[in-house]
């Protein structure tokens, strides 16, 4: 518009004007054209249906009188004048702004100075664009989105939609939060770079693959998230992809549920079974521990009960049989007992300082003959300087000799015992001492090395298990080492043997 | 009448013996794990009665149970379970399904037992030979 047509100056200047106002009135916009006083030199009779005003030349002829009248229509008339006496203070300046009117129709204004042989300044030149649909659709649009928006928060699922290639197009508040973030401070990122690449576990874009996967149904699926924070959030998705109006699918809607409760009440139920289970088991190998020394103790009794004439055969082997095994029915009882006891903090520790060089002195001769069933040897590497403890002997003696039990029942003959007692130097045991017991025995499988410390743990299923027992050693170990401020570990190799050391601190 | 005893625990295995022969004067040979039982029992005569521990090391009862069942000669040996595991526990009934139709198992001794108890199971289990199906 600001550079006729070099082959159309070149007509006629009758011509040139009939065209001219041909054009301006054919306008489908609002054309005013005023002289350098404001002045209305032209109006098209658009001009004139919009403000309802006449366009007549004399009507107008006082200085900008027009204009003014159009700014006492507008929304923010004292803006719109103050924008107009700008421009007729500066005739050289081009301009453009949007105005609302009172009757809520909308205008984008644009102006040009008019002028002789592109330097002198003639007046001005005025088009009125009508906006108000547009405006209205934005507007319809805008109020839609915000519908839409709040559905998406009040139904209490991650909506997402992202583009082909991940691209977030558009994430709920619920999802921003779910995953750590601000509402709007992911849209624009990616869905699997930025998003599912914080699981350590995600390999390929799942994800990505599922959604754009589907062409026409919808998809349902799970998936692990990691939010910003590292926490893992398990998700059920449902998607659909949305097409263009050609039906090229464009982008996906999805839609996501945090399960993560359902999900912990699942694997709670799964450990609760477990447990249920591992109860059972202990009961079969409770009834088995203690129903086994009875059936010497009343069989042996009866006999001796009913032959009274006669001396049943053999009978000077029973009272050893007898008390031997009511010792072994008052072990069990105790086990289950210090258990018991342990888990209901009804134990009471006797807490005095202990020489250690002084303790395993004494221990030594009943380390050494535990077993009558094996040979073994036991071998105590103590410190030189001798270490001081504030702790509980007995109990730690229980652990001790209940350590070097096992190494002797589940080992070889003529393995050799090692216990090395060391005064920890180094992190994260410093200030500490440490009893290692270590055995040349089996060995203990890298999958078995998690419950080893856990109630009713014995290793091998109850009907032909290797060796007896109740299953509780290790787990009141565990219970007397921590109850006394220290830590139980195990570390082992198949085949070459096992290492069970516990950390206790030494005395201030 | 020769009764073998296979039981790891030796303590019970002595009570056994001293049970059986002050009361029934029978032969007791003994065996402290079973595959010392199958040993003895395939280098030996048949025995009239096994009486024979579920709960043992590396081979259970239920282990020398089934290796009997498919050996020409053993699967006529009657045997006495004798378990200190409960007989209503589901581990033991679960276990006693498997041999339910081959009737190897005669009877079943639960620990402790009395003495009269043992001999009349002993007993029991003497006079019906297993009927044996073939597997």
């Amino acid at each position: 518009m600001n550079t006729p047509a070099q082959s159309v100056t070149e007509l006629p200047q009758e011509i040139l004007k009939q065209i001219f106002l041909l054009a301006i009135d054919r306008s489908p916009d609002a054309v005013l054209i005023e002289d350098k006083e404001g002045n209305k030199i032209v109006a098209n009779k658009h001009f004139g249906e919009i403000w309802e005003t006449s366009i007549d030349v004399e009507h107008w002829k006082e200085g900008r009188k027009i204009l003014k009248y159009v700014t006492s229509k507008a929304k923010n008339s004292g803006d719109f004048l103050a924008y107009i006496n700008d421009l007729y203070n500066h005739p050289d300046l081009e301009s453009s702004r949007e105005i609302e009117f009172i009757d809520e129709r909308c205008f984008e204004i644009r102006s040009w100075p008019l002028k002789q042989d592109g330097q002198h300044t003639l007046g001005r030149v005025w088009y009125f664009h009508e906006s108000t649909s547009l405006k209205k659709v934005e507007a319809q649009l805008r109020a839609e989105k915000e519908t839409f928006e709040k559905y998406f928060e009040v139904i209490g699922r991650i909506v997402l939609v992202i583009d082909i290639n991940g691209k977030i197009l558009y994430l709920n508040n619920r999802g921003h939060v779910l995953l750590g973030y601000r509402f709007g401070e992911l849209v624009g990122k990616n869905w699997v770079t930025d998003v599912l690449s914080k699981n350590k576990n995600y390999t390929m874009d799942i994800f990505l693959k599922t959604v754009t996967n589907i062409t026409n149904e919808s998809s349902y699926f799970e998936y692990s998230l990691v939010t910003r924070s590292g926490k893992e959030i398990y998700t059920t998705w449902g998607s659909a992809p949305i097409k263009d109006k050609y039906g090229v699918v464009q982008s996906f809607l999805c839609t996501g549920e945090d399960i993560s409760d359902l999900r912990k009440a699942e694997i709670d139920n799964f450990h609760l079974k477990q447990l249920d289970k591992l109860k059972d088991e202990f009961l079969n190998i409770v009834a088995h521990e203690l129903k086994t020394p009875l059936t010497s103790i009343i069989a042996l009794s009866d006999l001796l009960k009913t032959q009274k004439e006669e001396l049943p055969l053999g009978i000077s082997s029973y009272p050893e049989i007898i008390f031997e095994e009511g010792m072994r029915l008052k072990n069990v009882v105790n086990r289950i007992l210090s258990v018991t006891r342990f888990e209901s903090g009804k134990n009471i520790m006797h807490i005095e300082p202990v020489s250690l060089h002084a303790f395993f002195s004494s221990l030594e001769p009943i380390l050494k003959t535990l077993n009558q069933k094996k040979k073994y040897s036991v071998q105590i590497q103590n410190t030189q300087e001798d270490l001081n403890l504030m702790t509980d002997k007995e109990q730690i003696s229980e652990v001790v000799i209940n350590l070097v039990d096992n190494a002797v029942k589940y080992g070889a003959d003529n393995q050799t015992v090692t216990i090395s007692i060391r005064r920890e130097t180094e992190a994260p045991h410093e200030g500490m001492v440490s009893v290692e017991v270590a055995d040349q025995g089996p060995g203990i499988p890298p999958e078995s090395m998690h419950k080893l410390f856990s109630k009713f743990s014995q290793l091998e299923p109850s009907l032909s298990r290797s060796q007896e027992g109740t299953g509780l050693g290790l787990y009141i170990c565990k219970l007397i080492i921590e109850r006394l401020g220290g830590k139980i570990e195990v570390k082992s190799e198949v085949g070459k043997g096992s290492k069970f050391t516990f950390y206790l601190p030494l005395k201030k | 009448m020769r009764i073998l005893v296979i039981d790891n625990d030796r303590n019970t295995v002595e009570t056994l013996k001293a049970v059986i022969t002050t009361k029934t004067g029978y032969q007791v040979d003994v065996a402290y794990s079973g595959k010392e039982g199958l040993d003895i029992m395939r280098s030996q005569e048949l025995y009239d009665l096994l009486i024979l521990d579920i709960m043992m090391p590396q081979m259970s009862g239920i282990d020398v149970c089934k290796i009997m069942i498919t050996d020409e000669k053993l699967k006529h040996t009657p045997i006495l379970l004798a378990s200190a595991l409960p007989v209503s526990s589901q581990e033991f009934q679960a276990s006693l399904k498997e041999f339910e139709e081959l009737k190897i198992i005669t009877n079943v001794l639960e620990k402790p037992f009395t003495v009269d108890a043992l001999i009349e199971k002993m007993n029991a289990s003497i006079q019906s030979k297993p009927d044996v199906v073939s597997v």
